[in-house]
């Protein structure tokens, strides 16, 4: 049996898991982020092996951009409901996103110069 | 003649044709990429346009590509779930940072919605569009239950992530250039805060640590947005 296979299953069971408390919780937070969570504790209190989900993780997360390409070829079907003002829409959402890594990025990197912790 | 046209027909609808098309398309856009690495040669942008093109020229519907792509929508909310392997990884230079992370992403939250409300104002927007764009810096599967709850319009809501996601992808890195911002745990922070995943998949392009502490601030932002969101919602 492989270790990818293995690695394979724990992450699916724990998605699974996440999903069972996100729909008992009434969707509040979705069970992949949940998910995550509870992978991560299990990693800290050793009950998942690092080395067990280590290749899995590593092809996954260096393959995630091509996942998002469905549903940014979804923009062809959406983009006639703002058909109006797409581009004051869209200016709107990079302004503010641009905004975001300004502040956090500046917060953060004072931060931590400041406490150095 | 016609028997080979309907074929082809058939060919061009299959689930396999598509979902070829969508991994296909991408790593070429990948190879070009690497070949010319300009802004806008983003993988994402290139096979997107590319497939958009292609289904319009070929009169597929959108809802037809998206069943055929469905495992990789479903690869997409899994791909959340291996971050906190990288997180795991990164521990100890996140408990460093534990309290400024907290408050940097706290603050992020806060930011991302109030620069909407005011932007929208601006704009002359209906209040169910600035709805749709507040949870737009929040990984997709929270930013829709999100919209939804607070009266947005969650289509809108999903086209206002991506355009967040790709432009932080995109640009990110250069607006922290100019901004001097350096350091390596901001810089994940930031992208995984504005950008969420797309942004991390950036982030873990620079590095372990600024993929890593973007793993989790796209948790850390989805639990502040959602917490945030109805408050100002109140407020204001």
């Amino acid at each position: 049996m492989s270790r990818e296979l293995k690695g394979i299953a724990i992450i699916l069971g724990v998605y699974l898991v996440g999903e069972i408390l996100s729909r008992l919780i009434g969707g509040f937070m979705p069970g992949s982020i949940l998910g995550m969570i509870l992978l991560f504790v299990l990693l800290q209190y050793g009950v998942v092996a690092e080395e067990d989900i280590k290749g899995v993780c590593n092809f996954m997360l260096s393959n995630m951009m091509l996942l998002f390409v469905p549903v940014t070829v979804g923009i062809m079907v959406n983009y006639t409901l703002i058909a109006e003002d797409w581009i004051a829409i869209s200016l709107c959402v990079v302004a503010s996103t641009a905004i975001v890594i300004i502040i956090v990025g500046l917060l953060q990197q004072t931060l931590s110069r400041l406490w150095k912790k | 003649m016609e028997k080979i046209v309907t074929f082809v027909e058939q060919i061009l609808h299959s689930h396999i044709f598509l979902l070829t098309l969508t991994v296909g398309l991408y790593y070429a856009a990948q190879l070009l990429h690497r070949r010319f690495s300009y802004m806008i040669f983003n993988p994402i942008i290139v096979s997107s346009l590319l497939i958009i093109i292609f289904l319009r020229t070929m009169n597929i519907e959108y809802a037809e590509y998206f069943e055929a792509n469905a495992i990789i929508n479903f690869l997409l909310s899994l791909s959340v779930v291996p971050l906190s392997y990288l997180m795991h990884k990164n521990m100890n230079r996140i408990k460093e940072h534990k309290v400024s992370i907290l408050i940097s992403t706290f603050v992020g939250s806060i930011v991302g919605v109030l620069s909407i409300v005011v932007l929208a104002r601006l704009c002359g927007f209906e209040e169910a569009i600035s709805l749709s764009l507040q949870p737009k810096s929040v990984t997709t599967p929270i930013a829709l239950s999100v919209s939804a709850s607070i009266g947005g319009i969650p289509p809108i809501t999903a086209l206002a992530v991506v355009i967040a996601g790709i432009f932080g992808n995109v640009a990110g890195a250069w607006i922290m250039k100019v901004c001097r911002i350096t350091d390596p745990v901001a810089r994940g922070l930031a992208l995984g805060s504005a950008s969420h995943a797309v942004g991390t998949a950036r982030a873990l392009e620079m590095g372990a640590i600024e993929g890593a502490i973007g793993g989790a601030a796209i948790g850390l932002m989805g639990l502040f947005t959602a917490i945030v969101l109805p408050v100002i919602g109140a407020v204001i």
